[in-house]
């Protein structure tokens, strides 16, 4: 913390620079010459979760690459269900579109993380066993709700407007998958009530690498 | 406990923030300031960030508060809006099956909403306007339904369309929890009228396109 008698100004100066946007350079290094906005600021005081930014990287770069890491995971899950012959008919319809979109939030975030420089994320790899469709649509019912709940948490620290518009475009469809999904188990839409809650990544890693992951 | 750097991009220092003004909430972050001196500000509660936020950080009654307050403001006239249909919906319509029972829910969870919005707002340091009367169309349960997706595709364009502009964390934390709400309603309401729950991407509305839309539903205060 500054001594007494530095001002405002200073302050802030301290600030702006400490602020701007370590958040889109892949090694947290870069810098970029702009002083952040008030909403950017508004955001930065916050602590980001520091699971985040120990196993993808600092600031926004390393959400944009856990979101991917999740969305890799989520579509080589419904890769894996259209072709276990478990589930047939409308449920089996559901199930691919939903996959579908699961491969543009790939696609999308790929293109993000490349175009913000950063490293590839490699696609877990997974395990997945059921005994049959019940299992499998509890499972997947569990993901889209943990999905959800993960990006909930993580969108109010995003700093760059850009990336935090692509997230929430995102979240939101995982909270329609979600409720699509528990309406096929027989569970309420709203497991949380009528104001969702996120989940930090260190408990959607802990649950996604016990339960699916190799 | 002192945080790295690297975790804590932003260092204020709390001393040197000055709250003018004589506003409730300029009091209260004055003596919270006051406290963080020596503690640092990520050591202070959340509504302290909140409020640092809140006025821009700038020490001037600072755009922050004005666009958080704006939005929530927004938000509650929407949240209101589908309050008020699903309720009357419930008196109007003959309602059945899964539907009546997802219209109850979604009733209680829209009250919820308002609710909590008028509590942030006050909160923040605002006030929540009177309500606008509102009139909807009702018919048949398939015509409510298809109202229904409207209302709840728009709230999710909606929200996703202003949160960009939010300020303060805790108002994008309780935007997010609500609007992941409203994605689980419009994707419950499609399913039952035989449509896919989501596109891959929600879209955005602006404000002003979405105070367009509602328009009609609105009568004046």
């Amino acid at each position: 913390m500054n001594a007494a008698g530095v001002t405002r100004r200073d302050a802030l100066g301290v600030a702006a620079g400490a602020a701007s946007i370590t958040a889109l350079g892949c090694g947290g290094e870069k810098k970029v010459e702009r002083k952040p906005s008030a909403a950017e600021l508004g955001r930065a005081i916050q602590v980001p979760d520091p699971t985040v930014g120990a196993r993808f990287g600092e600031g926004d770069i390393g959400v944009v690459r856990y979101a991917l890491f999740l969305e890799h995971f989520e579509n080589d899950f419904y890769k894996w269900v259209v072709g276990s012959g478990l589930v047939r008919g409308r449920t089996l319809s559901l199930l691919s579109e939903i996959g579908r979109n699961e491969q543009e939030h790939v696609d999308a975030l790929a293109a993000a993380v490349r175009k913000n420089k950063g490293e590839p994320v490699k696609p877990p790899a997974t395990s997945f066993q059921f005994q049959d469709r019940e299992e499998l649509l509890e499972a997947a019912a569990d993901i889209e709700n943990l999905g959800a709940a993960a990006y909930l948490y993580q969108a109010p620290r995003i700093l760059s407007r850009e990336i935090l518009a692509q997230a929430l475009a995102i979240h939101t469809v995982e909270g329609s998958h979600a409720a699509a999904l528990n309406l096929q188990i027989g569970r309420t839409i709203t497991p949380d009530g009528s104001i969702s809650a996120g989940e930090s990544a260190e408990r959607v890693l802990a649950t996604v690498e016990s339960k699916f992951l190799v | 406990m002192p945080r790295s750097e690297t975790s804590q991009p932003a260092v204020i220092d709390p001393r040197a923030i000055e709250v003018e003004g004589s506003s409730r909430s300029a009091f209260l972050t004055r003596a919270m300031l006051a406290t963080a001196g020596t503690l640092g500000v990520a050591a202070v509660g959340p509504w302290l960030r909140s409020a640092l936020a809140g006025i821009g950080v700038t020490g001037q009654g600072g755009p922050g508060a004005t666009i958080d307050l704006t939005i929530l403001g927004f938000a509650l006239t929407l949240e209101r809006l589908e309050a008020e249909y699903y309720e009357r919906a419930l008196e109007q319509v003959s309602l059945s099956g899964l539907t009546k029972t997802l219209a109850e829910e979604i009733a209680q969870n829209e009250q919820q909403h308002v609710e909590k919005l008028i509590t942030v707002i006050q909160v923040l340091g605002g006030r929540a306007d009177k309500p606008p009367r509102f009139t909807f169309p009702f018919g048949s349960q398939s015509q409510f339904l298809a109202l229904a997706q409207t209302l709840e595709d728009t709230g999710v364009s909606a929200y996703n369309g202003s949160a960009p502009e939010v300020v303060s964390f805790e108002v994008l934390e309780a935007a997010g929890g609500i609007v992941q709400v409203e994605a689980r309603h419009a994707a419950a309401i499609r399913l039952v009228r035989g449509n896919s729950p989501s596109p891959a991407f929600s879209p955005t509305m602006q404000r002003q396109q979405v105070l367009k839309a509602v328009d009609k539903y609105i009568v004046g205060p």
